[in-house]
């Protein structure tokens, strides 16, 4: 819960919330049904496609019946054993394991390097530019998770592969293979594209640290150094702990890059080899890959329990009177001014440039007057591969497109409703067990790998169960995950804003004579509006740019934009691919802009200005 | 005992926000000195660049006889090794540190070994009536309690100079007093130089032998409490020390009302001045040196006195006392008296005003 405070720096008024809801005779109390109905809803969302995937896991299916010698349903190891013991466990699990921990390690340590000095630059010192600055660095973040590793393979592809070359194969240099894909790439890519979320978190805790803390130290006779290492750190470290928590979550989930990068050299992570389990037909192992990154989720969750707990007894100290004395960088200003634009200009400008770059280039890196095109956006038909229209004369794209709002829009409406209304159950029944089961359910979807959550809807709504029939393949069901996938973003916003809201505008309604609906809709929503807009938008740019989910659940003749760039990618469509990630940023910074304009709030405020 | 001098010390933020303009002050050696002004004012600046943790832009700071601080000179003693202690407004105790581990933070900076630093943390936190809590994390304490350990913590490393920013201003009333007299007997006790900073003008008063009022970047006036109180230098001092302010009567010479005139007439004549002097811009007087009488009371105004009449607006009795809001024309003025005198709203009423406690102010607002 920390995180998501951290992330929209939400303050906590500290208010205790009254108990509204009466307790006493005949008191029909509409909060605790409310809270019942929910409580059922999350369970079946979220903890019974968890419990499903465990069933899938030990259970013999009807493809593999003739081969396991056993009736299509009946309890069987053979997927674990396939897993972790057989000739093809290292192929299947145990290299993918290995691999994702590897670059899931060295993915958290490099962004909570760089995302801790970035932060502590932009926060702490008397750099120029700051609010420009801290608007920049968040702005990776919100394009799709792979694009760095679709400019990578752009630039960096060698001849071995099919397909066109990448640029620099193209300008005359011989790129090797470590270079070109595996760990290396993959690890600087996603650094570059989640060293914004440990920015986030770390601006903004230094901007809630008390400077008169360190100056104090200063007084007793401590250096900078010492400073920094007895006061400075220790006093992060528990937004250090939840940064590092979150991010191993959001690599060990991530899709698209090893992806990219991986498949050429058969460099698998969980998140591949549950992809190819599936595509080859391993329900079975699929379910037992999914398990162990929902496992891997699961210590996450404990681990991030304890150390709430752990630091629980000092994280709770509020700065009073603080003041932030920026650090004086004198002659180095300039120079630390130049160094954080120019590595901004590496992660942004760069990697957007090649992309775009490339569409308009029929071999990309070959300068010369007639390799320029604009057919893969305007073209009726590409000369590079009959029968496919330049992007913008596509029918299908249009339509693609049209999928991608509507799963991510009404996601979020859904992500949004339910999330304010849990929100509400959590603080106005805190007296009550079932809002703490409300809220650690509502949470767990904030640190479960995405593609793993993928596979547990995809066994879950294969078939039809008692009232409810078969969702796979429907938009529903894509709809369905995405609301519940970031159901943590618009729940923790809710409940810290209804915290702060307290219970006296709704106990001033009640003594007027206000039902408990007209409550709700005339003093709850209307005081939440923003809170709800704004937690509803972020979860829309997320939906928009969001592929290990959707990856799972897209089928052939359902395609939101994320799959139909990795549709172009497989077919060797580089150029159709990169348009396809422009086209994704270039709707997500809209609404971005577009929240921005509407709220009045942006992810980075506060930090640097 | 060491001894604190600041000359002609300037501070500028940016190129154009002055924080400290041309300031010079002599603290002697332990004086118990606090810098009063609202907020902005520059104290808290000034303290900050005693402290090290602000360097000034020119000037000299002397401390113990050793220049710290001489921008022109190009010295500069970094906050580490100037041996003082400097409690915050916000305590700024270390969160992740027991109460305890807090003290002793200081002791280890300064390689005191272990043994003698068990006995300083016990003696320190035992000073302060803390030693039941040394095991305990801030987040635990009471503001007081946390207030303490601020202290102990400063007070551990024996400074030469104690700096105090508005260490109480967190507290509430009853806690306030209470850490008021403790920092008196403090002080008594330990006999250090101690400089506070504060914007409550009663907290000046009760507990500084010396104050230096300040304004807008400028000293104002440095004196003993009691001269602050008697005999402002200036007009701001005047306004700013007391409670309910001083009364203010302006007196510029275009068109003024009859009570005017005579206010200003009697004025000259009882300091020997020219009536027609320019000298004679304002003149204020404190709300107890007035005595209130009805209008029917048979009451004769005594040599040294001046009268004026007003109309009762208001009667706040505080307990001990009541303070009576008198309406003249627009002006507002507040009287002390006794809360067993019975006043009613609109009831026309005179003031007399002792002449010899009337302090009057130039066009500058300096003393006359």
């Amino acid at each position: 819960m920390r995180h998501i405070k951290e992330l929209f720096a939400a303050k906590d008024g500290g208010k205790t919330p009254r108990l509204l809801p009466l307790r006493g005779r005949g008191a029909f109390n509409p909060t605790m049904v409310l809270g019942i109905v929910l409580a059922f809803v999350l369970t079946y969302l979220i903890a019974i496609p968890v419990f499903m995937l465990v069933i899938e896991s030990v259970q013999v299916h009807s493809i593999d019946a003739g081969y396991l010698q056993k009736e299509t349903g009946s309890l069987t190891f053979s997927y674990f054993k396939r897993a972790l013991t057989s000739r093809v466990s290292s192929v299947l699990f145990l290299d993918p394991l290995a691999n994702t921990l590897l670059i899931a390690t060295c993915i958290t340590f490099c962004t909570t390097i760089v995302g801790y000095v970035l932060a502590w630059i932009i926060t702490r010192t008397d750099i120029r530019a700051k609010k420009i600055f801290a608007t920049l660095a968040v702005v990776p973040f919100m394009l799709p998770s792979w694009s760095y590793a679709a400019a990578w393979i752009t630039l960096f592809k060698n001849r071995k592969q099919a397909g066109a070359p990448g640029i620099l194969e193209v300008m005359g240099f011989t790129i090797p293979d470590f270079l070109a894909y595996g760990p290396l790439p993959i690890i600087i890519c996603l650094t570059m594209h989640y060293f914004p979320l440990a920015f986030l978190m770390f601006g903004n805790a230094f901007q809630r640290i008390d400077s008169q803390m360190e100056e104090s130290a200063q007084i007793l006779g401590a250096n900078k150094l010492q400073t920094a290492i007895h006061i400075l750190l220790p006093v992060m470290k528990p937004a250090i702990m939840s940064t590092i928590l979150l991010t191993f979550a959001r690599t060990v989930g991530t899709f698209g890059t090893p992806y990219t990068l991986g498949r050429p050299v058969r460099f698998n992570t969980l998140s591949t080899s549950l992809y190819f389990t599936y595509q080859s037909g391993e329900p079975g192992v699929m379910a037992v890959i999914a398990l162990a990154m929902l496992i891997i989720g699961a210590l996450l969750v404990a681990l991030d329990v304890y150390v709430l707990r752990e630091y629980k007894r000092y994280v709770t100290m509020g700065g009073k009177g603080q003041m932030s004395r920026p650090f004086t960088l004198g002659p180095l200003q300039v120079p630390m001014n130049l160094l954080v634009g120019l590595f901004l200009f590496v992660v942004i400008v760069l990697p957007l440039g090649v992309l775009a770059l490339s569409t308009f280039m029929v071999t990309p890196g070959w300068f010369v007057k007639d390799n320029f095109t604009l057919q893969f956006w305007f073209a009726e038909e590409t000369r590079v591969r009959e029968a496919v229209p330049g992007l913008l004369r596509d029918p299908q794209l249009l339509s693609v497109t049209w999928t991608s709002i509507k799963v991510a829009g009404i996601g979020a409406l859904i992500c949004g409703t339910l999330g304010t209304l849990v929100g509400y159950a959590v603080v106005r029944l805190q007296q009550y067990r079932l809002s703490k089961y409300l809220r650690h359910l509502s949470f767990l979807p904030y640190l479960v790998p995405g593609i793993g959550f993928g596979a547990a809807y995809l066994v879950l709504f294969a078939t039809g169960r008692g009232p409810i029939p078969a969702l796979y393949g429907t938009l529903l069901l894509m709809i369905l995950a995405m609301s519940v996938m970031y159901l943590p973003l618009t729940t923790r916003s809710s409940i810290s804003s209804m915290a702060q809201m307290g219970a006296e505008p709704e106990e001033a309604a009640m003594i007027l004579g206000a039902g408990w609906l007209t409550r709700m809709f005339r003093i709850v929503i209307p005081i939440q509006k923003r809170s709800l807009f704004s937690g509803m938008l972020l979860a829309f740019i997320q939906g928009m740019k969001e592929l290990s989910l959707v990856i799972m659940l897209a089928v052939p003749g359902l395609e939101v934009l994320t799959t139909l760039s990795i549709r172009y990618t497989d077919n060797a469509l580089m150029q159709m691919s990169n348009g396809v990630i422009l086209i994704i940023a270039f709707i997500t910074f809209l609404l971005t802009a577009l929240s921005q304009r509407l709220t009045k709030t942006n992810l980075a405020q506060g930090i640097g200005g | 005992m060491i001894d604190i001098k600041l000359e002609h010390i300037v501070k500028k933020y940016g190129s154009d926000v002055v924080a400290v303009d041309d300031l010079s002050l002599n603290f002697e050696p332990g004086s118990f000195v606090c810098l009063l002004g609202p907020s902005g004012c520059g104290k808290t600046t000034t303290l900050r660049m005693i402290s090290g943790l602000e360097r000034a832009n020119d000037g000299v700071i002397t401390i113990g006889g050793e220049i710290f601080d001489a921008p022109k000179q190009n010295i500069f003693v970094r906050p580490e090794h100037r041996k003082l202690g400097l409690v915050f407004q916000s305590y700024a105790l270390w969160p992740h540190m027991t109460v305890q581990e807090n003290v002793e933070f200081g002791l280890k900076m300064k390689k005191v070994n272990k043994e003698e630093r068990g006995r300083i943390i016990t003696e320190s936190l035992d000073l302060l009536r803390m030693g039941a809590y040394r095991r305990r994390y801030p987040a635990e304490l009471s503001g007081g309690q946390q207030q303490r350990v601020a202290l102990a913590r400063m007070l551990a490393v024996q400074p030469d100079i104690l700096l105090l920013d508005e260490p109480l201003s967190n507290l509430d009333a009853a806690l306030r007093l209470e850490m008021r007299s403790e920092l008196k007997s403090l002080h008594e006790r330990l006999g250090s130089t101690i400089v506070f900073v504060t914007h409550d003008q009663l907290e000046a008063m009760s507990l500084a032998t010396h104050v230096a009022v300040m304004n807008e970047g400028k000293l104002e006036q440095y004196a003993d409490p009691m001269t602050i109180y008697l005999k402002p230098a200036t007009e701001f001092v005047a306004t700013f020390v007391g409670s309910p302010p001083m009364n203010m009567v302006s007196l510029t010479k275009t068109a003024m009302p009859k009570w005017k005139e005579d206010l200003r007439t009697s004025v000259a004549l009882f300091r020997k001045l020219d009536t027609n002097s320019e000298r004679i811009c304002k003149v204020g007087f404190r709300s107890e040196t007035v005595t209130l009488h009805a209008m029917d009371d048979e009451t004769e105004m005594k040599q040294n006195q001046t009268c004026i009449k007003g109309v009762v607006k208001a009667v706040l009795p505080t307990g001990a006392e009541q303070v009576v809001s008198v309406m003249v024309d627009e002006e507002q003025f507040y009287v002390v008296t006794q809360p067993t005198l019975a006043f009613e709203n609109g009831q026309m009423i005179r003031m007399h005003i002792n002449l010899d406690t009337v302090h009057i102010f130039d066009q500058k607002g300096l003393r006359v």
